[in-house]
């Protein structure tokens, strides 16, 4: 027999869903579908919790949450916690299904009396992989974008381009967002293919302490204290804080800091790595 | 010198320090390789995650002991300001370490409370990892993992950032730093957290300079050993996190680690063994290079992480005395290995609901393990909560008792159609709905450590998320959802103090002693998935659960004897 307690939690598990079946079909069709993907999604214990009880992340039954504000979180995520910003990662259909779903959550399992219905992503997103050009012409040669996407943040390597670069936010610490950089894909392609190449969106600098170290990298920053420089030369950037007081010289004549060719990418491989790189541009 | 006279030595030196140093910043003597080594000969300081690289949560203190710990007063508290204290702090030298969950670290008198220093970092926008859940001390720097997913090096005498590193983008990895790094022979050793669709790894830092030293991938990849165990569309977005803290052997110059589950979290089809998930390994600390494995759930689909601390014992066994590891998992058993090679010796059961599988054979391996479906519920314990997760045990050598929680958590668990792995994103394959064992209530129980005979047990309000301290007073403390703090008897489990915080305890106590005074400091302010399971199993007692703090406390016997 099933004990008493078990019975009861499992009455109160099926809640939402018995009454999101007296909703209109319509409702109740897209709160089901988002309760799927909240399972898979949003239940892991160290988030909502399955039936969004809570885990380590926040519990989501019967907070009477506005539908703008579950919009804003699922779409644009919170800011400075783990909660991602889904409007990136799901279609706008499952979006909206798993907003429905939630808010059938936070009001006692009440359906929302109508379908969840979403506008238009704000125009600053980053490009969407399927929206890419499947060829853009670098020089004399062809990359193909998605293949420069995936070299990019080829998360098989413990190093490569996404250790020290980010493009619209995403990737590593050093100098200015790729996606902000006036070039052209032949322009990316020069520097990305030769050795050393100097840039003033990655200004090199070299400094001498009073123990006799030379410490050369890429400067991020200076104040009435320190400076702070990435030293690249390992395989991930570190960025290290060297007191003024412990200076002795400062060279920041300008140079290159990064050999691209050690990474070993092949020809055709940095002119994917081109093409992705300007298509991705802010414009 | 023997290590007696060299305990002295620094003893005096360090009393010297204090004189010269009345007003912060404290430069104390430098916390070298060979004192983390040896912490046991300095029981006045806390100077590693679990106290000792063995893992123990062991304090040799005994000025507090079953006879007077009833007369503990608060002798300080500080408030970070943070919602949850979930980081075990560290203490050196009269200096504590604590870490508020969100990028700060602030440096405290640990007599007194007093603020020397606190660091800052900034909070970058967009998606971030898990709240700082630990710190490690040495060569004269703090080190900590942010929620930023970097790692960061202070200057231990003012807090000023010395090396900085982003291990991986956290709003794309959906990963983070695991609970603590472990600093193992001049390296700053650090997994990977999150119940996410990536591939783990296990980093190695050069303390001093930040230099990525090693990168062990937790899945090997393609022309590696164990690479073979894995589907070929599966293995980049596996899983495997290294979560938790590992241990250390200096005279073998091995970490030990241990492996969560593969994705999805629950109910994988995928077929094989999908190494090193569920694992418990071996890595040398110089270079990373796997020594052993032991997979103790292959292929598991129940989330039952083989994550949690490995605690290094020496004992004999037929007469000859062998260096062994003990490792509790999820999945409610406890096993035995020699940590030098890693053979199984044998496994227990820490947990009194186990139905995932039917028991354990000769090899240590699952017998006739539970099946999911998507038609029908499944009782399924234990539950993702596992039996126990981060909250982690305490072994005395005084009673050679190992002391460990056990949430007796179980799930009803049905299939559910899933999209694919993504990178970064959690993926699952099932649905829970978690309720109440229908066999035994949550507790903390006293296990001999060899034989696995349960010697006692305490049943815990709620469950238990705090980790477990046992100190040389044959005291065990810990603190509960409630908000109480609490001290057991070490042979008998009676709980013989107790004090409100004002918000429940998810953190590890630890035992220091600063000037001849013992200190147990206790944080308040739970940062755990335990809250909100309880809510969930004793809805009557939810609204007894205070808010989350944001304050440790720190107790001491009466300055003069009432």
């Amino acid at each position: 027999m099933m004990p008493r307690i078990l019975s009861v939690l499992l009455a109160l598990a099926s809640f939402p869903a018995m009454a999101a079946e007296q909703a209109s079909p319509g409702v109740a069709a897209q709160v089901a579908a988002g309760r799927l993907i909240f399972e898979t999604s949003c239940a892991s214990s160290m988030c909502h919790g399955s039936g969004g009880v809570g885990g380590e992340g926040p519990g989501l039954l019967d907070t009477n949450l506005s539908l703008s504000t579950v919009i804003g979180v699922v779409q644009r995520g919170r800011p400075g916690t783990p909660m991602a910003p889904f409007g990136e990662l799901l279609d706008p259909d499952m979006q909206a299904q798993v907003i429905a779903f939630v808010m059938s959550l936070t009001s006692g399992g009440r359906a929302p009396e109508q379908v969840v219905k979403l506008s238009a992503p704000p125009s600053d997103a980053a490009p969407s992989l399927s929206d890419l050009p499947e060829t853009v012409m670098v020089g004399d040669g062809e990359g193909r974008p998605v293949r420069g996407h995936a070299l990019f943040y080829d998360t098989s390597r413990v190093t490569g381009c996404r250790a020290c670069h980010r493009v619209y936010g995403n990737g590593g610490p050093v100098g200015i967002d790729l996606a902000d950089l006036a070039l052209s894909p032949l322009e990316i392609y020069a520097a990305a293919a030769a050795p050393k190449m100097a840039s003033d969106h990655f200004p090199r600098i070299e400094l001498t302490t009073s123990d006799g170290v030379t410490h050369e990298g890429v400067k991020h920053s200076e104040d009435h204290t320190v400076i702070r420089y990435f030293d690249v030369s390992t395989p991930l950037p570190v960025l290290r804080t060297i007191l003024l007081e412990d200076i002795t010289d400062v060279d920041e004549a300008p140079g290159g800091t990064f050999d691209h060719t050690a990474l070993g990418y092949s020809k055709q491989e940095v002119l994917d790595l081109a093409a992705f790189i300007h298509v991705m541009r802010r414009r | 010198m023997g290590e007696k006279q060299r305990h002295y030595w620094r003893a005096a030196l360090a009393f010297m320090a204090c004189v010269a140093f009345l007003t912060p910043p404290v430069r104390a003597e430098e916390i070298t390789a060979e004192r983390l080594a040896h912490s046991e000969i300095e029981p006045d300081n806390w100077l590693t995650h679990f106290g000792n690289y063995e893992a123990w949560a062991y304090s040799a203190l005994e000025q507090i002991n079953r006879d007077n710990v009833k007369t503990l007063v608060p002798a300080w508290s500080f408030a970070t300001g943070q919602k949850g204290i979930n980081s075990t702090p560290l203490v050196a030298d009269g200096v504590m370490y604590l870490a508020a969950p969100q990028n700060q670290i602030f440096a405290l008198d640990a007599a007194t409370g007093e603020m020397l220093w606190t660091y800052v970092r900034e909070i970058p926008s967009g998606r971030t990892a898990r709240p700082t859940a630990g710190l490690a001390v040495g060569l004269g720097l703090v080190f900590f993992g942010t929620v930023d997913n970097h790692m960061v090096a202070l200057d231990a005498a003012n807090g000023r950032e010395v090396w900085d590193v982003q291990i991986e983008d956290p709003k794309q990895c959906g990963c983070g730093p695991s609970f603590a790094p472990l600093l193992a022979n001049g390296k700053v050793i650090v997994g990977v957290r999150g119940e996410v669709a990536h591939r783990s790894y296990i980093n190695a830092f050069d303390a001093k300079t930040g230099a990525l030293a090693w990168r062990w991938w937790a899945i090997p990849g393609p022309g590696e050993p164990g690479h073979e165990t894995w589907p070929e569309e599966l293995w980049e977005l596996g899983g495997a996190s290294t979560w938790y803290a590992g241990s250390y052997d200096p005279d073998l110059n091995l970490i030990y680690w241990g492996v969560g589950n593969p994705a999805p979290m629950l109910g994988g089809t995928l077929p094989g063994d999908k190494l090193y998930t569920n694992s418990l390994v071996a890595l040398d600390a110089d270079t990373g290079e796997l020594k052993w494995h032991f997979q103790e759930t292959p292929s598991d689909i129940f989330d039952l992480d083989s994550a949690t601390e490995p605690v290094l014992l020496d004992h004999e066994i037929d007469g000859k005395m062998r260096k062994l590891v003990l490792h509790p998992t999820k999945g409610g058993y406890t096993y035995i290995l020699d940590r030098e090679t890693g053979e199984f010796l044998k496994a227990y059961a820490h947990s009194q609901t186990i139905t995932w599988t039917e028991g354990l054979n000769e090899r240590g391996q699952p017998i006739n393990r539970q099946t999911l479906s998507h038609d029908e519920e499944t009782l399924v314990c234990p539950s993702v909560n596992g039996s126990r997760g981060a909250q982690h045990s305490a072994y005395s050598p005084r009673t050679g008792l190992w002391y460990t929680t056990s949430l007796e958590s179980c799930a009803m668990v049905k299939l559910i159609e899933s999209a694919g792995p993504r990178e970064g994103q959690f993926y699952n394959s099932a649905s829970l709905v978690a309720v109440l064992s229908p066999k035994a209530p949550p507790h903390i129980a006293a296990f001999d450590a060899m034989s696995g005979a349960r010697k006692w047990m305490f049943e815990t309000d709620l469950v238990n998320g705090s980790s477990l301290l046992t100190t040389g007073g044959d005291l065990i403390f810990g603190g509960d959802l409630l908000g109480r703090a609490w001290a057991l008897d070490a042979e008998t489990g009676d709980k013989i103090w107790s004090f409100n915080m004002g918000s429940g305890v998810t953190n590890a106590p630890i035992s220091y002693a600063v000037d001849g005074r013992q200190y147990i400091a206790i944080g308040s302010g739970p940062l755990s998935a335990s809250a909100g399971l309880s809510t969930r199993l004793w809805p009557e007692l939810a609204a007894q659960i205070p808010p989350t703090g944001s304050s440790i406390f720190v107790f001491a016997l009466p300055e003069t004897q009432p």
